[in-house]
């Protein structure tokens, strides 16, 4: 599904600056696996997750997803291949603040070429209702509360029906009974979808969900 | 939904959600797009007021006058040249016995009459005048032979003058014209004209140039006109009356102009100041489309964020090249719109009193103009906001 060769990261913030995010990483994530990967702040695991979300490039090393080499297209290929493959979840839900719930949700369709827009809707109608927000449909995202807005978001995730759902802190910026309820709702996405799961999280009791665990220490994989 | 569709409904988003700003931004393109179109318009109306004018004069005329007059030099070349002389008068009369040679004198006066006083124009010729100008008598008669050679103080009255200095039938009555008294013995009906400014043929009083001479102590004319007898005749009497004038003047001296000389000539020399005044214009299109770029760089800068959402769900560069681009189009054409249509509502306002037409060559350089700028003055933010690092925009606060 997705695999990291001997990859590094390499920051030049100045000539004579160099920081390391990532040195030398090799991972292998197979279909339907749910894996978190943990670190404390700076240990790398954003960039390791960007890198793996295909937003970022590595300085060194190879990126395959379902075994085409994703560190080498051009940004046409690995922008669409982001959009079929990829569903991005994140702390800060990213909503965007000018569209409708429903126009936030089939937006990753929209630049989907040759997508069908009646259908796309009713899939996206579909997961609102199965989250229990269809009401909200035509409502701002700032009209809603923090788990409806992350609810809102894994529709989004989810609506070009893609194979990886990446998920960065989800629960950070929700109370402890919310935070739950997503991550019951992550897993039973990945149980009854058959998704990839990959949770980027500094937080161990969230991480225990996962079956697999990556320990990010300085750039460096400490454990897997 | 197709892409386009997709731009287009996002840029009409943005511009309504940002109203105030978006209508500030247009409001550069708006009074480019403007002053272009209703110069363009007055240019186009001045061509129609030229040409209804000279429609108005009889047909088959030449026109001698001092100077030279060249499209290219332009009309400061007028200056100067030959003054036309009595003798200059009896020459082209002997010399065109085939044609109409009529004179003209134009002097600056008052009239008063016990109604009112005006200041005016007072124009001394022949009574062929009537002929040449196709000039009609409302009330009373032009002119005659006779009162020509004697130079009898009368005087013909253009239809606006007339109304203004006399309640009744002027007829008969007496006016003074710079305190010489002249008797009034026709009044001519109205031929219009004189929308730029200028006087119209209705606001002059007409006198046998003998009479005006009374006036001054100056025995010049400013033109003559000739009227051939067809519109074959018109190359020869013009070369007749060349031959004739370049016994007593230089060749730089004077000029003949056939009407249509003369049509082409004028209109060249509007058309060349118009021109200059539209590129005058076109400067505040440039500048308006600096705004554009301006509040698109701004735009950018402010929805970073939602750049790098965009990217992270799947958006391409292209695609978010595509949108801010549109929105800069959308931005350039509806100022320009309102710019058009400003301009329309203008021209019909000013249409009363002068023929300002909005072509639609016009309306489709402005859009075409207004394209251009929308493209080139907002490839330069988009492409910043299409290049911007996704990593770096999702972390943007």
């Amino acid at each position: 599904m997705i695999r990291l060769h001997k990859v590094s990261k390499i920051y030049r913030p100045s000539k004579d600056v160099k920081v390391t995010a990532l040195d030398n990483i090799s991972i292998e994530i197979k279909p339907n696996e749910f894996v978190a990967i943990l670190g404390k702040s700076g240990s790398g695991k954003s960039t390791l997750m960007y890198i793996l979300g295909l937003l970022e490039k590595p300085s060194i090393g190879e990126v395959y997803i379902n075994n085409k080499l994703a560190s080498q297209m051009d940004d046409r290929k690995i922008s669409s291949l982001r959009n079929e493959t990829i569903g991005f979840i994140f702390q800060q839900f990213n909503l965007i603040p000018k569209l409708s719930i429903i126009q936030n949700i089939v937006l990753p369709a929209v630049y989907r070429p040759g997508n069908q827009h009646q259908k796309v809707l009713e899939y996206g109608q579909y997961l609102l209702s199965r989250f229990g927000i269809m009401d909200k449909q035509n409502a701002f995202p700032n009209q809603l509360s923090g788990g409806q807005q992350q609810r809102v978001a894994i529709a989004r995730a989810l609506v070009n029906k893609p194979e990886i759902i990446i998920a960065d802190e989800p629960t950070g910026n929700l109370d402890t009974k919310t935070g739950v309820q997503i991550m019951d709702l992550l897993g039973e996405i990945h149980r009854q979808e058959k998704k990839t799961i990959i949770l980027v999280t500094h937080d161990q009791q969230i991480a225990r969900r996962a079956k697999r665990q990556l320990f990010l220490e300085d750039g460096c994989l400490i454990k897997q | 939904m197709n892409a386009l569709q997709f731009y287009l409904q996002e840029a009409l988003r943005d511009l309504w959600i940002n109203k105030g700003r978006s209508f500030l931004t247009s409001l550069g393109i708006i009074i480019g797009v403007y002053s272009v179109i209703l110069l363009l318009s007055l240019g186009e109306g001045l061509k129609i007021y030229i040409q209804q004018q000279f429609d108005s004069l009889g047909s088959n005329l030449i026109f001698v006058i001092p100077g030279k007059l060249e499209g290219s030099s332009g009309p400061d070349s007028m200056a100067g040249g030959a003054k036309f002389t009595d003798h200059d008068y009896r020459q082209l009369q002997l010399g065109l016995p085939e044609a109409v040679v009529v004179p003209a004198v134009i002097k600056s006066v008052t009239a008063s009459s016990r109604k009112d006083q005006v200041a005016t124009s007072l124009m001394g010729s022949n009574q062929n005048l009537s002929l040449v100008y196709n000039m009609l008598p409302d009330e009373g008669r032009f002119f005659s032979k006779s009162e020509e050679l004697t130079g009898r103080k009368v005087v013909v009255m253009g239809s606006k003058i007339a109304e203004e200095l006399f309640n009744s039938s002027p007829i008969g009555q007496t006016l003074d014209i710079n305190d010489l008294k002249f008797k009034v013995i026709g009044v001519l009906q109205s031929k219009g004209g004189g929308g730029l400014g200028g006087p119209s043929f209705d606001d002059y009083l007409y006198t046998p140039y003998k009479a005006l001479y009374l006036l001054t102590n100056e025995r010049t004319f400013y033109a003559f006109y000739i009227k051939a007898n067809s519109a074959e005749d018109i190359e020869l009497t013009q070369a007749k009356a060349e031959r004739i004038l370049l016994k007593n003047y230089k060749e730089e001296d004077f000029s003949l102009n056939t009407q249509e000389e003369l049509l082409t000539t004028i209109s060249g020399i509007f058309n060349m100041v118009n021109g200059v005044l539209v590129g005058i214009a076109a400067i505040s299109l440039l500048v308006g489309g600096i705004g554009i770029t301006n509040i698109m760089y701004v735009t950018v800068t402010e929805r970073t964020k939602e750049i790098g959402i965009r990217r992270a769900i799947g958006a391409q560069e292209n695609n978010i090249l595509f949108q801010f681009l549109t929105l800069s189009l959308l931005l350039t054409f509806v100022g320009g719109l309102l710019g058009i249509v400003l301009a329309y509502l203008t021209s019909l306002a000013i249409y009363p009193f002068f023929p300002a037409t909005i072509t639609i060559e016009a309306v489709i350089v402005a859009f075409v103009v207004c394209g251009f700028i929308g493209v080139i003055f907002g490839v330069f933010p988009a492409r910043k906001a299409a290049k911007l690092s996704p990593v770096e925009a999702i972390r943007y606060e």
